[in-house]
This record gives C-alpha cells, structure tokens and sequence, in this order.
C-alpha cells in the first residue's frame, strides 16, 4: 500500500509528539501484532480532512463513547483536533469524570495552547471530586445497609447503582467489580440479562474483549422468553462482532455483523451506530469473503441491506469488487480511509483490513489470466498519481516490489518477467509434481528406514556408543557369552585392571 | 608332489566341476582340504609353491591358492623379518599373484577361510601402503568385495577400504561399495542356523558373516562410526550433499548408552555443514537422537549453528563475520574447506530463489536482489553461468535483440524435453526400486533373527495363552489365585 507509506512514517514521526491516552479509554490493552504502530498512545495521525461532519457525527451516540470518540479524533487529526477536544472538554464537564476532562485539557493544550479551554477549570475539578467522593461514599454506605438487611433486591439495586456511579466517573474497573457482584442477587431473567449487558458495556470500553465473549456467550445460553431473546439478538450480535473484530478474526466478525438484525436501530448507541454496523460488517466481509459469498450472504442478504443502505459507499465498493471493478472499489475505500482511521474501534485495523482486500483483488484479478502485462496491472491498483504510470512497470516500482513481496511469501502462485513486463502465473506440470513427489517419499522411506534399520542391528550386536571404561567390559561380557570360561574370564578381568 | 598336486585340486569350485555333488558332499570335500592344509609339514618348500601357485588357477581351486600364498607370505616374512617383503611389493610376483587371486576367487571357497582371506586382503593393504600407494589397494579390495558381496552386513574390511579411499583421494573407486546399504553387522546368535551349510549356494549369505567366520576384526563402536563419518566425507568431496548428510546422519543418531563419542561431535559439525551446502537450511536433528545428545551436539558445535542461521536467515553481514570470527575453529575441526564453499552456496541459493518469483530478469537485476552476494557486477554474469553449466540452475541465458551489453537470465518451467524428462524420471525409479527392495529384504532378514515376524508374535501370544490358562487351572487347585478370589468375593457380596 504504498499511497499509505509516508503517512504511516508520519505516525512514527509524530507519535512522540501527540499526547497519550490513557488504558481507561476504549483501547485493546493487548496490542494485534502487524498493525502500524502498537503502543497505548494514539496510533495514526490523520492529516486529510475526514467526509463527515462533527457535530452530526457525534451526535448519533449517547453515553461515555461520545467522549472517547471526541478525544481520539482530537488526538488523531490534525484536522479537527481543535473542534473535537473543545468538544470533548465540554462533554466532559457535562459528568463527573475528572480524569477524562483533565486529560482533555492537556491534549487541547498540546494543540493549541491559546484556546481558553485549555487552561484546566480548578474550581470546577473540586468541586466535582468533592461531589463524586461524597456521592461514593454515601453509596457505599447505603449498600452496606442493604447486605445487612439482606434483602436481595435492595443489594442488587445497590449494586447497581454504585456500578453506574463508578461507570461515571470512569472507574471502570470498580464498575465492573459492583456489576459482577450484582450476579448473586438477581432474581429473574430479565435481570440478569440487564446485569449482563451492563457488564459487556463496560468491557467493551475497558477494551477487555474476552470479558465482552465470554458474557455475550453467557447471555445466549441465559435463555428466557422468545420475544426477550429477538430484542436482544441484534445487540449481542454486535458486541461480539465487535470482540471478533478487535481479536482479528474479521471472517467471524463479518458473520456476527450480518446476523445483526436491522431491528438494532439506535438502541446500542452507547457503544455503536447502525452506521458502524454497516461499515464494519462490510469491511471484514470484504476482506475475508470470496466473491461468491460477497454476493450471496452480504448484497443479497435482505436484513443486511438495511445496514448497508445507511452507508451507501461500502454496499457500492462491495458490489464494485464483486463485479471484479477493482481500481473503483480500492478508490473508494482509500477515499474513506480518513473517515475510518478516525473510528475507535476500526482505527487500528483499517490498515490490515485494506492491505487484505486489496491482495485479496490481486489474486482475483490475477485467477482469469495466464499472463498480465504489469502496465494495466498497475493501472488498476496504483492509486493516486497516473501520471508516473509508464514507469510503473519498472522492477524498483513500489508496485513491483508489492507484487515481489506478495509472491515471495507465497500469496501469489506467479512469477514477473522482466525482460517483456508481465506477471506470468505458474501452472506447474501435475504429472512432473506427482512424479517428484514419489521419488521424495522413496527416498525418505529407504532413509529412514536403513536409518532404523541400522540402529536395531546396532544394538543387537552391542555396538552401542558406551563410556570408555564400560566398553572394555561388554567385549568381555560378549567374549564370555562365545563360551570361553568363566575362570579364563575373571583372570582376563583382573588382568584388565592391572 | 603329484599326490600334493591331487589333493589342491580335489575341490574344485561349483562352476568348474563341482556342479553335481550335493552340499554335504561338497562341504565334506572342503573341511577335509582345509584339515589336511592345515596339517603341519605339509608346507612344500619355496621353490614348490611357486610351482603350485602357477600349476592350479585360483577362481577354481581357490582354498588351496589361498593357502599357498599365504605359506609363502609367512616363509617370505620369516626369512627377511620384514611386515612386508620386496616380493609383496606392488609390481612383485607375489604382488601379482595376490591380485589374480583376488580379483578371480570363488566366494563359496573362501566362505570356510575367512579370517586367512583378511589377512590377505590385509598384507596387500599394508603393502600399497608401505610404498605410499594406497590407491593401489582401493581397487582391488573394492573388487574383492564386491565378488565376495557380502550382502549389506558390515565388516572391518569396509572401514579399511574407505580410510585408504581417503588417504589416496580415490572417491569414486569406492562408491559402488559405499552406494550399497550395509544393514547388518556380523552377529553370534546366527549360530542358530547352524544346520546350513557354509557352501549352500540358496541362503541369504548373511548367514555366513558371523563372527567366528573371520571375515571382519572384532567391532567396536567406533567401525561404524569411524566407517559412516568416512563414508559421509567421501560424499563430501564429491559433491554429493544428500548422501553424505544421510551417512553423517547414520552417526548422529547412532545408539547411545549414557555417553556420545566424539565422533558423533565432529560428524554433527559436518552435517550441518553438509545441509547447508546442498539444501541451504539447517535441519533439526532426526527424531531418532536422544535429547540428551542433541544438547551435547548444540553445545559443542555453536559456531557452526550460528554460522547456519545466518545462513538461513539471509544475512550475508553475519555471515561473513561468523566465517572470519571462526577461522581458527574451522582450521582446528579441518572444516576449512566446507566452510569456504558456504559463500558459494549461499550466492547459489540466493540466485536459484530467484527462479521462484521471476521468469526472467536482467543481469543487474540479479546483482540488485542478490544484493548480498559477495560478486562484483562482472564476476555474477561469470557465476550463473558456471551455475547454468553444472545444471545447479535450470536457467538460459540470452542477449536481447536490440541490447547486446545486457545479458537476459531466463528460468523457463521445464528445460527438458517431455521424453528425455520421463527417461530420466524412470531411471531414477528403477534406482530407487532396487534400494527398496534391499531394505525390505534386509527387514525381513532381521525380523527374523530379532524373531519380531508376524508369526513370531502370534506363537509368544498362542504360549501366552496356554501358559495363562494351565497357570489358572493348576494354581486353583492348591492354593486361591488372584482371579478364583474375587470371584468368589464377588459371589458372596451378591448373596449378602
């Protein structure tokens, strides 16, 4: 992907430079190997100018997201780092969370120091922490009350409410705690289901993936009424696409994302969009399906056209590439390539999911021809600059040395040309492969098996490799057993030793 | 004298007129000739035997040609107190004769005087030797072998054959003894044939090297360490990579019992070598190697494992610094010059990779991926075409058209034509054919004696059985064996 190279050494450049983000945000705590740069701080800087519109954007998620989302665009684009933090810092104040603000403010006076927001507001930070510590401990207090009492409902509902107020002021772990403890006081289906997704809420924001599994397997086989189940299913379905996307099994991603009922609308806003459902569901189909599947369980899946339709670019890149338009669909992925860099949760697989459709249009572009000349490949899948196209088929072209590195590790079954500048692909002889083959195992077999042949006989004449010393003996133990005496024997023995 | 004369040549070899007797008989025949030869003050005086060597041809009356020559060996020896007379010498008569000799015995003869065949086969050793040529001794100790096929059971007459290889630098003289797979070892319990006649022509004639047969020295474990090491270096020096690493693999997972020989060491540190220059990687060790001594060979042999790495990953940087770092202990392990060739190799199996992702490229493309490579821009051209040449790399070369300064380098899929492909293919199977049929005859040859046949097993199972259930019957009786017991219990509990 070479149009991503300079940005991608940008990010390296200038990761020094942005400021850190906290494990608290939504973040894997373990980073996927391969991606462009894996530590905790922001992993991309986006210099382009992103297709959507903040304020729009942003306005279609509720809850903590609104501020996570805020601040990674803050601390990614360089665009709109200004307007997202200023937002961000005012979604912050809205709640009680004081880290978040505080790290808000700092970010902001990274990027622009002269902003008025960017000086911290003391008074309110006190106040704030004032409000929370008092508000903790009464709850904590009103909870003690209730175990004491022992009833069951009041410690559930205390619980509960200790959860949301530490979910609030973003002590996620403790909220994840008072949820957990919820478990043994809940007394009917519906609330546990509600206990369940509060806690894949809060995983999901830890960024504790295995948590968000193992609690979304917990809620299937929870069981209840059929009609609990259906309102369900679309959020389930998406927490887990969310955990396969994030666990970098986009093929199991891609299969959640479509089971997701259309049903799903607004009501999981406070993680993701119908929107988000679409854009991820069609990326990690794109790039783990075949064509043939691409057509028959995405474009003509009717629930998931629903999703589709909300982002109409990627149902068209989607039909583009199985139509085998492949320049068109590349163009529009790379066209929102900013858009999708600057997603929590896509951020850091953009560039894995792309690098994999885009060898994925390779090898189907490739699977018609005996012989492409590298000139029209590169036609196809050197975005950007047309005019450098005529040395495109050059053996130092960055193209070239994709298409190299792409054979040499045995995704491509071609070979390149470069006296006549095609990519010829190999069609080896079956009969020669077969033939080769046999004589291999032949070969093998008759090793191995003089090998332990061999060995066997070794042993059965005592020719084992021994210390020094014992080898003496054998001989003569061997020598004894040819019949000599057993006197003739010791004296030989006792010979030996003088 | 005539009567002496008569009884040379009262046994005459199968072919010559023995071909009707019976095998009793004929073993008759030759235990009396060997019993009346060996009867002191029949020995005929010096001038006698020469006349006798000339009278009677040794391919028929091999016994007795033997036992003349040796006589004359020892009266020769004891006269002059020399290991090894001027007459012994090569070009002596005696020399000439022990070569008719060797080169036309009947090994049915010489199956009753194998210990007097290896002395001789001895003396003529250390008399090419005493005139430092051993080249002399290969061939015809190689011959002697082979007309005495000794049938894949390893001898000391082996391990001496290649040590002379070596010290006279004659490497294909002795692979048609070394392409052989020597499976057996001379062994005791083959007394258990003891009914076969030593002239039956229809045994396996496994059967007739034993130890007391006299046809090898007594065995150590380092013969056939010290024989698969010499055999691999062998290979070595011709090139032969896939042999050799399958003979210095014979040594590497050699049996041990709680110690490795140094040997095993140094045939590791040339394994490894050996793997390098004709596949490029390095091998992990065959399973068969206990892990123990795996750890003693990663212990011992660093450099080289490093040296294969860096091989491995590509590094030509490392690998030149692990090459001059190691000088001393390459000199010191004599792998100097296996080590000198990994440069070569390593060019080579940059420039063969090459054919897996081009079909064609320029010569200074080639320099530019083989970047690496320790050549110049001139010297690469020379290189690939000493490649092309030896047939290392399936690749032509050509000059475009308009571009004579340019040299096009060009892996085509088949070089071959279709047929002179099939010829090749089917010799190479009927190659194989026959090393397999050796390996299954000799797998069979030691069921047998190890008694793991099929039938083995099922007779151990049958008297298994038998013995299992006489040992219930009869312990029942006196006293309550283990199963009759719980039985009984079992029965008892019921009832309660």
């Amino acid at each position: 992907m070479e149009p991503m190279l300079p940005e991608a050494g940008e990010a390296a450049l200038l990761s020094s430079y942005a400021p850190q983000a906290s494990g608290s945000m939504g973040v894997d705590p373990d980073p996927i190997t391969g991606l462009v740069s894996t530590s905790a701080a922001p992993l991309v800087r986006v210099e382009e100018a992103p297709k959507f519109e903040l304020e729009s954007y942003i306005a279609n998620y509720t809850g903590r997201t609104r501020f996570n989302r805020l601040y990674l665009i803050g601390t990614c684009s360089s665009y709109l780092a200004v307007d997202a933090l200023k937002a961000a810092i005012a979604e912050a104040k809205s709640g009680k969370d004081v880290a978040r603000y505080l790290r808000a403010v700092q970010a902001l006076a990274d990027v622009a120091p002269n902003e008025p927001e960017a000086t911290i507001d003391s008074d309110w930070v006190e106040r704030s922490q004032k409000v929370v510590k008092a508000e903790t401990d009464r709850l904590e207090h009103e909870l003690r009350g209730y175990k004491n009492n022992l009833i069951k409902e009041s410690i559930r509902m205390g619980n509960e409410e200790l959860g949301q107020h530490y979910h609030r002021i973003g002590d996620l772990t403790s909220a994840f705690k008072a949820y957990s403890r919820m478990r043994d006081f809940c007394t009917t289906p519906s609330h546990i289901a509600s206990m369940l997704f509060k806690i894949i809420n809060v995983a999901i924001e830890r960024g504790d993936w295995l948590n968000v599994q193992s609690n979304v397997h917990r809620l299937r086989s929870q069981g209840g009424k059929p009609e609990e189940q259906a309102k369900h299913q679309p959020k389930i379905s998406a927490a887990m696409g969310l955990s396969q996307l994030h666990s970098g099994s986009y093929l199991e991603a891609a299969n959640s994302f479509i089971a997701t009922d259309p049903s799903l609308g607004d009501t999981f806003n406070e993680v993701l969009t119908s929107n988000d459902v679409a854009v991820y569901g069609g990326l990690c189909a794109l790039a783990s399906m075949d064509r043939n599947e691409l057509q028959r369980r995405v474009l003509d899946n009717s629930s998931f056209r629903n999703f589709l339709e909300l982002e109409p670019h990627i149902r068209r890149a989607i039909s583009f590439f199985c139509n085998s338009k492949f320049r068109p669909c590349l163009e529009i992925l790379e066209a929102y390539r900013a858009d999708y860099l600057l997603d929590i949760h896509l951020q850091r697989h953009v560039q894995v999911l792309y690098n994999r459709i885009r060898t994925k249009s390779i090898q189907q572009y490739l699977i018609p021809f005996n012989r492409v000349s590298l000139e029209s490949m590169a036609k196809i899948f050197v975005l950007g600059n047309p005019t450098s196209q005529s040395s495109q088929s050059d053996s130092k072209s960055a193209f070239v040395q994709e298409l190299i590195s792409l054979i040499q590790d045995g995704t491509l079954d071609a070979r390149i040309d470069l006296e006549k500048h095609v990519l010829v692909s190999t069609q080896g002889d079956k009969r020669i492969e077969v033939q080769e083959a046999v004589l291999d195992s032949l070969d093998n077999y008759v090793r191995e098996a003089h090998l332990r042949l061999l060995r066997s006989n070794i042993i059965r004449a005592g020719l084992e490799v021994r210390p020094l010393g014992e080898d003496r003996r054998t001989k003569l133990e061997e020598r004894g057993k040819k019949g000599h005496s057993a006197i003739g024997n010791l004296l030989r023995a006792t010979g030996m030793k003088q | 004298m005539s009567d002496f004369l008569a009884y040379l040549t009262s046994a005459p070899s199968r072919p010559h007129g023995s071909a009707n007797i019976t095998d009793k008989c004929y073993d008759h025949q030759l235990r009396d000739l060997i019993a009346y030869l060996k009867q002191p003050g029949v020995a005929p005086s010096t001038a006698d035997i020469n006349g006798y060597l000339e009278a009677i041809s040794p391919a028929v009356h091999s016994l007795s040609y033997l036992y003349l020559l040796r006589i004359r060996i020892q009266q020769l020896q004891e006269k002059t107190a020399v290991g090894v007379p001027n007459d012994l010498q090569p070009g002596g008569t005696l020399w000439n004769q022990t070569v008719k000799f060797l080169r036309s015995f009947d090994p049915i003869q010489i199956r009753y005087v194998g210990h007097e065949w290896r002395e001789l086969v001895d003396s003529v050793a250390n008399a090419a030797l005493s005139v430092s040529k051993p080249i002399l001794a290969v061939k015809m100790i190689r011959d002697a072998l082979e007309r005495l096929n000794t049938a894949g059971v390893f001898t000391s007459l082996h391990l001496m054959l290649v040590k002379l290889a070596l010290l006279s630098s004659s490497y294909t003289y002795v692979l048609p003894v070394l392409d052989k797979l020597l499976c057996h070892f001379p062994s005791d319990t083959q007394n258990a044939h003891a009914g076969i006649l030593l002239c039956s022509e229809h045994e396996p004639s496994t059967v007739f090297f034993t130890d007391s047969s006299g046809f090898s020295a007594n065995l150590t474990y380092r013969d056939h360490l010290q024989f698969y090491m010499y055999s691999g270096m062998v290979y070595m020096a011709l090139k032969k990579w896939d042999q050799a690493s399958h003979c210095l693999g014979i040594v590497i997972s050699a049996p041990t019992a709680n110690s490795v020989s140094k040997i095993m060491v140094e045939a590791y540190k040339k394994w490894v070598l050996a793997n390098l220059l004709g596949h490029g990687k390095l091998f992990s060790v065959p399973n068969l190697v206990a892990p123990h001594v795996t750890r003693v060979y990663q212990s011992l042999s660093k450099p080289y494992i490093s040296l294969a790495e860096a091989f491995e990953k590509r590094d030509f940087q490392r690998l030149r610094t692990e090459i001059s770092l190691g000088q001393t202990i390459w000199r010191a392990d004599k792998n100097s010059g296996l080590v000198y060739q990994v440069f070569e190799a390593y060019d080579k199996f940059l420039i063969i990779k090459l054919g897996k992702t081009f079909s064609a490229l320029t010569m200074p493309d080639v320099l530019q991926r083989a970047s690496s490579c320790s050549k110049g821009s001139r010297d690469i051209e020379e290189f690939v075409v000493s490649l092309v040449m030896t047939k290392e790399l399936r690749a032509k070369l050509s000059h475009s058209p308009g571009n004579e300064t340019t040299t096009m380098l060009r892996f085509p899929l088949s070089s071959q034509s279709h047929a002179l492909r099939e010829e090749h293919i089917r010799f190479r199977l009927i190659q194989k054919e026959a090393a397999l049929n050796t390996i299954s005859r000799a797998i069979t040859q030691t069921k047998i004696t190890l008694e793991t046949s099929h039938e083995n097993l099922q007779v151990i199972a049958k008297n298994q059985k038998l013995a299992g259930s006489s040992e219930r019957s009869g312990v029942v009786g006196s006293t309550e064996a283990d199963g009759g017991g719980d039985l009984d219990e079992d029965l008892m509990g019921d009832g309660r």
